[in-house]
């Protein structure tokens, strides 16, 4: 089932539709929000927030001017935004590499060891791409999901599809040389 | 187009992530430079893609918790209705009401000046 046709179920006033959009979408929206650096509780609250707007706002959404996943990725990523700018003018500046590994390794069998190594790539990544320019983050997060055609993208930043490829380009290259150092 | 060329654009469109088609597959497997581009992409790209959501998933009955915020919708209304509730035609209906009430107005004036100019007016 299309987008186009479980939104249309939804305004027809079909609550199972809008149901599957929230299944179809929860996914990516939560890897989404994560890849903002955003913990577990905040995440959650922003998703619900993104699916209850989208809902409200369904019978202005406009299915010729963006398609639903842009228009939804667009919600959210303002929200996390918002969030970000609120968290920062809250608490000081916290520097990401000071960020500590999860608790996991500190137990020394083998599989805990796998647990701690693997928690700390995930951390090396999230350093690294917290560490990454606001402009470029979320274009290369969006990216990494591979939810989005590159015109979706574009649509979701507001910019042209070839300022997407170049802010995609540079943010991994950046990525890649952050993650490069922290290896070593 | 040159084998440079090529390989600029293939290896542009490997580090932005698009698809490749199947010649430019060919390509890569037969090309050196390409090859090894593709290979430290792709282990760039496993590596953010295990840690890009910071370890945050979706919690159990995630959408119930959602179907049970939301309000219904307001329903549908008819194509009338809608055309009322536009701001240019509730214009253009209070303009209506206005210039009737002025032309009522101007009939009863001239009516009570000249008795004889009214309709069913007696002299």
């Amino acid at each position: 089932m299309d987008d186009g046709f479980l939104i249309r179920q939804t305004l027809a006033g079909n609550p199972n539709a809008f149901r599957m959009v929230v299944v179809r979408y929860q996914r990516p929206l939560f890897r989404f929000l994560g890849g903002f650096g955003l913990g577990q509780a905040v995440a959650e609250d922003l998703a619900q927030e993104t699916f209850l707007r989208a809902f409200r706002n369904l019978p202005r959404y406009d299915g010729s001017k963006a398609k639903f996943s842009s228009w939804l990725f667009t919600i959210a990523k303002h929200l996390a935004l918002n969030e970000k700018a609120r968290a920062s003018q809250r608490a000081p500046h916290v520097d990401a590499s000071a960020i500590e590994p999860e608790a996991a390794g500190r137990d020394v069998t083998q599989g805990a060891h796998e647990a701690f190594e693997s928690a700390e790539r995930r951390t090396r990544v999230q350093q690294a791409l917290q560490r990454l320019p606001e402009i470029l983050r979320s274009a290369v997060v969006l990216a990494y999901l591979k939810e989005l055609s590159m015109d979706e993208i574009a649509t979701v930043e507001g910019c042209s599809v070839g300022a997407i490829k170049l802010r995609i380009f540079r943010g991994k290259q950046l990525l890649r040389a952050d993650l490069a150092k922290s290896e070593d | 187009m040159s084998v440079s060329t090529s390989c600029n654009t293939i290896q542009e469109r490997i580090v932005v992530g698009e698809a490749l088609d199947e010649a430019s597959q060919i390509h890569v497997m037969a090309c050196a430079s390409c090859n090894r581009l593709v290979t430290e992409w792709l282990e760039l790209d496993s590596q953010v893609a295990e840690g890009l959501d910071g370890g945050v998933t979706v919690p159990d009955g995630f959408a119930e918790r959602v179907m049970a915020h939301l309000a219904p919708l307001p329903a549908a209304v008819s194509r009338f209705e809608n055309l009322l509730g536009r701001r240019w035609v509730q214009v253009a209906l209070t303009q209506v009401g206005l210039a009737v009430a002025i032309a009522n107005v101007l009939r009863f004036v001239f009516a009570s000046l000249v008795p004889g100019a009214s309709l069913g007016g007696v002299r």
